[in-house]
């Protein structure tokens, strides 16, 4: 999509969202609204969302916090009083969804689908929990690590006698909110079939459970327990192989001529005429045998001569790029060349539409309150 | 806001694909009456349209006729590889041989009748080279809504190139991210994180088109790919990173810029909790007795991070994870403790609000295991409407469908 607005080729200009959520999981959601030109108004507590607090800080404010609320406008509430209460039942009479968090419900319960929807029956009242919303779950709260760890995310890290290891990415939280980012826009979907709105709720322990389903239906009744995603939780941890110069990820899958041609070509034709390394499921990640016979050899190659000869055969290399430089190679690969926007657009914004529009950028923008 | 529902009623060709999907078995959820076509194989295409069918829609899987990939996958189900078992529920599947003119031909029909097609192609070009790219799919249907999920999009180098969960998680960071303390970097061995959240960007992607059109009339070509998709589920830490943070570097259990956040040792355990607010700082300091340390900002606990997390280590270790969760949960701090002895299954479902997250579905295969829609809808539930399709089951029902007699499968 272009960047030049013209509403009527923005696709969400006709939604009006109010953000009654903290942190990150609805502001995500909320943040994709936004980019694809919805209208998010958020409203925040006198004391501010607590992400606000959240180092790095670039200036007064965190920079998560900037970059989750980018293109919303906002003011600040203080629910305690009659005025600010009444006046927020007037914004969400007029709006097209509400997106609220468990702690804005906890602490505010008046705050409900079933008190809301009487002012405006095509109300979308989107709810991101922490486990549930029955009484015993609405009680408990949860964090992306302990969400995490909630639904074993830590059995397929680290090695099994080391300490306790957490997935990098906020894999939990981002899920959720795009789990409730597809509920939201299915509902006005329905909406503008039936005319009605309705509440769509997604926990963050629900999400990461889904998220996880191709270990459920792995785990439920196998033939055997083979498989990467049964087993791998006893294995060291995949490291891919130490070049010269970085660390790579190659794979052949199911080109055997392929491989065996990598393998020649890396110097090891022995390898190639083994059984144990050329068949079809030896081609996978945790081939620990493998990984132990050719990392002397592959030690002595630079990536870019390895890479010129796994593309050449038609493999998969891939470097294991360390945090940091993730973002400069995908830029320096030409991954964003055809999105526009700064970087945190660009890592935000992971599809190209051939038609439509967007807005540019802006900040989060603060209003006072009369 | 006062617009009149049938102002916003799908018109001309539409009406008559809401009425062809009320005949659908009980589709209840919200998208009931869009029909998607699935041409992709593995997980992160396949899985968006398992959502779409979840929320409602009629998704045709349509697979070469040697079948998807996965089929094979391990482990297997019954003969059938639990992977693809789990990646296609609610479909309907068919056979084509894109290769040959009368499964192209057929393709075609599919492609006038259909909202939302999808596959996940490594390279954005071979549904072009198959005759079906955007140009002919506009062509016989100006309204479709066609999501190319490729693996690395156009970017250099890699463009062609084969990626799945493995090469998605080493070059994303996400690799790069996780693993020991100041130590190596590792991956998530047995699990896919990544596909599953590519499969959430194309499932976007998807909504936004479909609302898009209802505004607009027309269709659309929408290129998405695992690398962008993988690089977008890290974006709490990029923006982290862009805004001068802390290297981003594996981290434990523990993160740079959140204090307290990690796994401590119990006396018999291992419990993880997080206090990011102020408000849950102070309650686990009047739990903990740590008074003196009372309303101390997010940057100044993160500054003496080493002494904060000496003490609680000290203080953690006095009793054991069945004592913590009662006094953790009154003072309502997140927690949970860690578990990996465990399945995954049996981990979700030991928790209380987990035993409803599971679910089995019957298939021809015996009872599948599957996670259940994570959406709570009060009018429109999304479900599970049937089990994947065996290979080509609804060639008949499907095409029989358009009027087309089909012969080979």
């Amino acid at each position: 999509m272009s960047t030049i607005a013209d509403p009527a080729l923005i696709p969400l200009d006709d939604i009006h969202v109010l953000e009654i959520a903290q942190g990150v999981v609805g502001p995500f959601c909320s943040m994709h609204l936004a980019a694809f030109g919805a209208h998010v108004t958020k409203v925040e507590p006198p004391w501010g969302d607590w992400l606000r607090d959240i180092p790095p800080v670039n200036g007064r404010t965190s920079a998560l916090f900037e970059a989750l609320n980018r293109n919303k406008r906002g003011l600040r509430l203080d629910l305690r009083t009659t005025w600010a209460r009444q006046k927020l039942k007037n914004m969400i009479s007029r709006s097209d969804v509400v997106l609220v968090d468990q702690a804005t419900t906890r602490r505010w319960p008046s705050l409900s689908y079933e008190s809301s929807r009487a002012g405006n029956g095509r109300l979308i009242w989107a709810q991101a929990l922490a486990y549930s919303d029955r009484e015993s779950g609405a009680k408990q709260t949860a964090s992306e690590l302990t969400i995490q760890m909630a639904t074993g995310v830590n059995r397929h890290l680290g090695r099994p006698t080391d300490g306790t290891i957490r997935s990098g990415f906020d894999i939990a939280s981002l899920s959720t909110s795009m789990f409730l980012f597809s509920g939201i826009m299915a509902a006005l979907r329905e909406r503008g079939v039936s005319g009605q709105g309705q509440r769509v709720a997604v926990s963050m322990f629900s999400a990461m459970t889904a998220m996880l389903e191709w270990n459920l239906v792995s785990e439920g009744d196998p033939d055997e327990w083979i498989g990467v995603q049964l087993e791998s939780y006893t294995a060291s941890p995949a490291l891919g192989f130490i070049l010269k110069d970085r660390v790579a990820y190659v794979e052949f899958r199911g080109d055997i001529a392929g491989w065996k041609q990598f393998l020649i070509g890396v110097g090891r034709a022995e390898l190639a005429a083994d059984p144990r390394f050329n068949q079809p499921q030896t081609m996978i990640p945790d081939m620990t045998d493998l990984k132990l016979e050719l990392a002397s050899t592959l030690h002595d190659w630079n990536y870019d001569d390895l890479y010129r000869l796994v593309a050449g055969l038609g493999g998969t290399i891939a470097p294991i790029t360390p945090g940091d430089e993730a973002i400069t190679f995908a830029e320096s690969n030409g991954l964003f060349d055809e999105n526009p926007g700064d970087l945190i657009d660009q890592i935000s914004r992971p599809w190209a539409f051939s038609v439509g529009q967007l807005r540019r950028s802006r900040s989060y923008e603060e209003m006072d309150v009369p | 806001m006062s617009r009149k529902a049938d102002q916003l009623r799908p018109r001309g060709r539409e009406s008559a694909e809401v009425s062809a999907a009320s005949d659908a078995p009980n589709a209840t959820g919200p998208l009931a009456g869009v029909r998607a076509l699935d041409f992709a194989q593995a997980a992160a295409g396949p899985v968006s349209m398992m959502y779409l069918a979840m929320l409602g829609a009629d998704v045709i899987k349509v697979e070469p006729p040697r079948g998807d990939t996965v089929r094979l996958g391990l482990p297997p189900h019954q003969g059938m590889g639990s992977t693809f078992l789990g990646n296609n529920l609610g479909k309907r599947g068919v056979v084509l041989n894109l290769k040959e003119p009368e499964g192209l031909d057929h393709a075609k029909q599919l492609i006038k009748q259909a909202d939302v097609a999808l596959d996940n192609f490594r390279s954005p070009t071979i549904m072009e080279r198959l005759g079906l790219g955007y140009e002919v799919m506009r062509e016989l249907n100006p309204r479709i809504i066609y999501v190319q999920s490729s693996a690395f999009g156009r970017s250099r180098g890699f463009e062609g190139m084969l990626s799945n969960e493995w090469v998605a998680q080493s070059i994303s960071g996400f690799a790069g991210s996780t693993g020991e303390k100041n130590g190596r970097f590792e991956q998530s061995r047995g699990t896919a994180y990544l596909d599953w959240f590519t499969a959430l960007v194309n499932l976007q992607a998807i909504l936004v088109g479909l609302k898009h059109r209802e505004r607009t009339g027309l269709g659309m070509m929408i290129s998405t790919s695992q690398y962008a998709g993988a690089l977008c589920a890290g974006f709490t830490r990029f923006v982290e990173l862009l805004a001068g943070g802390e290297r981003l570097r594996p981290t434990g259990s523990e993160r740079s810029n959140v204090v307290p956040d990690l796994v401590v040792a119990t006396s018999d355990g291992e419990m993880a909790f997080s206090a990011p607010t102020v408000r849950s700082w102070n309650r686990l300091c009047r739990l903990l007795r740590l008074e003196r340390w009372l309303s101390m900002s997010m940057t100044a606990r993160v500054s003496n991070r080493d002494e904060i997390y000496a003490e609680l280590r000290a203080i953690f270790r006095t009793r054991t994870t069945s004592e913590w969760h009662p006094l953790l949960a009154a003072a309502r701090v997140a927690h949970h403790p860690v578990d990996s002895s465990h399945t995954i299954s049996e981990i979700v479902r030991s928790h209380p609000e987990g035993h409803d997250l599971i679910t089995r579905v019957p298939s021809a295969r015996g009872d599948l295991q599957v996670s259940s829609p994570p959406w709570r809808f009060s009018r429109t539930p999304a479900s599970i409407l049937r089990s994947s399709p065996e290979l080509g089951e609804h060639q008949d029902e499907v095409f029989g469908e358009l009027g087309i007699h089909v012969h080979h499968r």
